[in-house]
């Protein structure tokens, strides 16, 4: 028999063989992928987990840290801190706001003619914004009133001035047609007539014998500059 | 031996996906969750932790003040007032004066003027509120002397080792050539509530 290449006793590879091998490659890498994702699973799964009870641990600690710092604060020390702010705030509240109500009489005795006589006065404070001051003044004639109301305009610590109920004459007296009277209102911001502390003490008039508060006061009067005013 | 089937590796798939999807991805996803728990602990500790050295500071602070200033804080702005120590001391201004005095009267604590309660805004703009204000005590004093006593009577007041503050004066003419002046006075304190804590 002629040996031919058909006939040879060796098996050829023929195309249906090779593609099976193929198929089985495929199959392989299928296999190898099925197994890394598996694997890959169950790894990660092994991870997440002891990752999970890491963080858990990590979340506890905080917890722990958290009660900790919390129990250890101390609401007696807060009590007692926050006792000390108020006070403080509360005193340099009133200190910020307190003014002298000696420098506006001060200040108005500056700003009042010697022909003025003061009946009365009366001085509101109105919050912590300003002093409200009324008083019921005589003078000789209108010139005297022009006048003493541009003296009240014209001094610095009165913001406003309004002069009302004027009438000729002196209330409760014989002779009514003697003189004028009115009555001026004035506006004084607190911040104009700020109290201002000394060091040392300020002698006050404390001592002072009582024979010369007494002439003081029978005189009635009082000098400031060049103006005198009658009380 | 590691199964090689198809069916087998199929299998493996689904469970591989299986794992995932119904324990990978929600742990991760509660991971995520606790890692945020943990964020807001850490910023609350971190916050606790701020509050409690500040409030150690400044309790130090506190007390390394001079007794000597703390007494007189405590002198100005007492816990509460004392309404006859108070009428002492005017008394003690007056007679050291020299002004006759007439009359001198706890009225009792004043009421709390608010914002909302002024017609006018400029004065209601620049109120503060009710809590972070004094409590008010007036008194009322009425007493007879010359203008200078009267003006020595406020300069003491002014420098009164508390606030004495003159809210309302009038002064008129009496008999015998003295004026007579009718003062309303405030003095303040901490209004102290039940739990100790300022109100």
């Amino acid at each position: 028999m002629p040996n031919s290449p058909s006939s040879s006793f060796i098996p050829k590879q023929g195309s249906a063989k090779r593609s099976r091998q193929v198929v089985s490659r495929q199959l392989h890498l299928f296999t190898v992928l099925s197994y890394v994702l598996f694997f890959a699973s169950l790894t990660a799964s092994v991870g997440v987990f002891l990752y999970d009870k890491h963080v858990n641990n990590q979340l506890e600690n905080e917890v722990v840290n958290l009660n900790g710092a919390i129990s250890s604060f101390s609401t007696e020390k807060m009590t007692q801190v926050r006792a000390f702010n108020d006070r403080l705030n509360f005193a340099k509240d009133r200190i910020d706001n307190s003014v002298s109500a000696a420098s506006v009489f001060e200040s108005l005795e500056s700003a009042t003619a010697q022909s003025v006589v003061i009946e009365s006065l009366s001085m509101k404070r109105i919050e912590d914004t300003r002093f409200e001051l009324t008083a019921e003044l005589n003078t000789e004639s209108f010139d005297s009133t022009l006048f003493q109301r541009g003296l009240y305009e014209r001094n610095p610590i009165v913001e406003t001035v309004e002069v009302t109920d004027l009438s000729i004459g002196k209330p409760g007296e014989e002779d009514a047609l003697s003189g004028v009277s009115f009555k001026a209102e004035l506006g004084i911001p607190l911040d104009s007539v700020p109290y201002v502390p000394v060091s040392a003490a300020i002698p006050l008039n404390i001592g002072v014998d009582m024979a010369t508060t007494t002439q003081a006061s029978s005189t009635e009067s009082l000098s400031a500059g060049d103006n005198q005013t009658t009380l | 031996m590691m199964p090689t089937g198809l069916l087998s590796q199929i299998a493996l798939i689904i469970l591989s996906l299986g794992i995932i999807f119904t324990f990978i991805q929600p742990t991760f996803e509660g991971i995520k969750k606790t890692q945020d728990t943990i964020s807001v602990y850490q910023g609350e500790y971190e916050k606790v932790s701020a509050v409690n050295s500040k409030l150690d500071r400044v309790s130090g602070n506190i007390s390394s003040l001079n007794a000597d200033d703390q007494l007189r804080l405590a002198t100005y702005m007492p816990d509460s007032v004392d309404s006859v120590a108070v009428q002492r001391d005017i008394k003690s201004i007056a007679d050291s004066v020299g002004v006759v005095l007439r009359q001198v009267k706890y009225v009792g604590p004043e009421k709390q003027v608010t914002a909302s309660e002024y017609i006018d805004p400029a004065i209601a703009a620049t109120m503060p509120s009710p809590e972070s204000m004094p409590e008010a005590h007036t008194f009322t004093v009425e007493f007879e002397g010359s203008y200078d006593q009267i003006k020595s009577v406020l300069t003491s007041l002014e420098q009164n080792a508390y606030p004495l503050e003159v809210h309302d004066l009038r002064i008129e003419k009496a008999e015998g050539g003295f004026l007579t002046a009718e003062l309303k006075v405030v003095t303040y304190d901490r209004i102290v509530n039940a739990e100790g804590i300022t109100s």
